[in-house]
């Protein structure tokens, strides 16, 4: 599966991945160069950048280094909602192994 | 010492406990009061709930939401490690990279120290799973356009959405008294093993964290202070120094954060720092984070013989099947000092201290 998300380096380890389409917030991934190059094509950017899009998202979308692969979020993914912007609560943002 | 916190400390998949099925009414009360159940019930101290995030008791959990099976699955199941990637890691420090943070944490070079990770087990595995139904019906009842399915959610402000706060947080508050179970049946088996006393033997807890959690949370956006629901899948709180849910004992230093590595390398100890708070909502990595998926790794193990590879390393290993181990080999996870050193030079966390294991247990 190649991955069409762009990304731009910001510093030596941010990285930015620009709004696009139906993104409401940019996504934010902190990697080195070594863990991006792992990343090329991996679909756990694109999971950044689905929950990007939903509703009531603030600031970015954020990839730890450790991010993978995981149900509908990426494991290492931070994202925060604000109730007042319709902000929701979605089970795949904690995943199975609950704490 | 590995083989008698082997014997100790239930592990492998739907490890339950012979001695130990607790009845429904209790367990609910688990749900309720997380790890100060465990303590309450002889597991450890009340000093121990201090340094555990959120006291080990996430306020609104609400044990009605959570489901028959979820409750059947946990009754056998607390105070035992599961499988996977959960493990209990006998280790020792070293190397300190800040003096003075080392200090206020208590870690010391060659200090032996033990890690453990794992969580809700089967009963939280339950919760999500019965939710996800439920959050598939409310998305599309909401109008939430979803890239994904797997991103199915309902707005914080709705019914379905305080449902799941609340179930989720009664499987936290399971993960939390787990732990605290665990943690005293380690400190019990070292008792026995080393036949000195808990004065002695220290084993106070460093810190307890969670890093699958959505949390209501305080946070500054564009110049005003927010409730936000933070969602952390596979990342840490990492409050800064000065925060009010931060132990008296830390709150000049910042929160402390635990970064477990893989099996056979290390893992480190790290504090939160301002700028993660400004920067991540108060967030950093949780891991070593998979390069290779179970299947590849299983593949690239083929018949190795692992636990004399670990063993030839001075890394004693028990695990209670083969499976789990040759999913977990060392090469299955990127080097977690890359991570780390990511998170220190992006600023959003600082490295304390690095710990190397010299005995684990597993699933």
């Amino acid at each position: 599966m190649t991955s069409k998300v762009k990304i731009q380096k910001i510093d030596d380890n941010r990285w930015r991945i620009p709004r696009e389409g139906k993104m409401r917030v940019e996504g934010l991934v902190f990697a080195s160069e070594a863990v991006v190059s792992t990343l090329r094509g991996d679909p756990a950017l694109e999971q950044v950048t689905n929950v990007a899009e939903l509703p009531g998202i603030v600031g970015r979308s954020i990839a730890m280094p450790d991010i993978h692969w995981g149900y509908g979020f990426a494991i290492g993914g931070v994202a925060a909602f604000s109730p007042e912007d319709d902000g929701v609560v979605s089970p795949g943002g904690v995943g199975f192994d609950i704490n | 010492m590995v083989e008698t916190l082997f014997a100790n400390v239930p592990t492998g998949v739907g490890a339950h406990r012979r001695d130990l099925k607790l009845p429904q009414s209790e367990l609910r009360r688990v749900l309720t009061q997380g790890a100060g159940w465990a303590v309450a019930n002889g597991y450890g101290s009340d000093t121990d709930l201090e340094y555990i995030e959120e006291r080990g008791c996430l306020e609104g959990a609400d044990p009605g939401e959570v489901s028959t099976r979820a409750i059947e699955r946990g009754r056998p199941q607390l105070g035992t490690l599961g499988s996977g990637n959960h493990f209990c890691e006998v280790q020792y420090v070293a190397e300190i990279y800040d003096q003075k943070f080392a200090d206020a944490l208590g870690l010391f070079p060659g200090q032996v120290t033990v890690s453990i990770h794992t969580g809700s087990r089967g009963l939280g595995y339950q919760v999500c799973d019965d939710f996800l139904k439920i959050m598939l019906r409310a998305s599309a009842k909401y109008g939430i356009e979803l890239p994904d399915r797997q991103l199915c959610a309902a707005p914080l402000t709705s019914p379905e959405a305080k449902r799941y706060l609340g179930a989720m947080s009664a499987a936290a508050n399971y993960a939390f008294a787990n732990r605290q179970m665990i943690t005293h049946l380690v400190r019990e088996s070292f008792e026995s093993v080393l036949g000195i006393g808990l004065g002695e033997l220290g084993l106070c807890l460093v810190y307890d964290v969670c890093h699958n959690i959505a949390k209501f949370e305080e946070h500054q956006v564009g110049g005003r202070k927010k409730q936000l629901c933070v969602h952390r899948k596979g990342a840490t709180r990492a409050f800064p120094p000065g925060h009010p849910e931060i132990p008296s004992a830390y709150r000049a230093i910042g929160q402390p954060v635990l970064i477990p590595g893989d099996m056979g390398r290390y893992s480190y100890v790290l504090v939160g720092t301002e700028l993660a708070y400004q920067e991540t909502f108060g967030s950093t990595c949780h891991g070593a984070g998979r390069r290779m998926s179970r299947r590849q790794a299983r593949k690239t193990a083929g018949k190795r013989a692992i636990v004399r590879e670990m063993a030839e390393q001075g890394i004693i290993v028990r695990a209670s099947g083969r499976a789990t181990l040759v999913e977990e080999i060392p090469e299955a996870y990127k080097d977690v000092a890359e991570v780390v050193d990511v998170v220190e030079g992006a600023g959003i966390s600082q490295k304390v201290a690095q710990l190397r294991p010299m005995g684990v247990i597993k699933g």
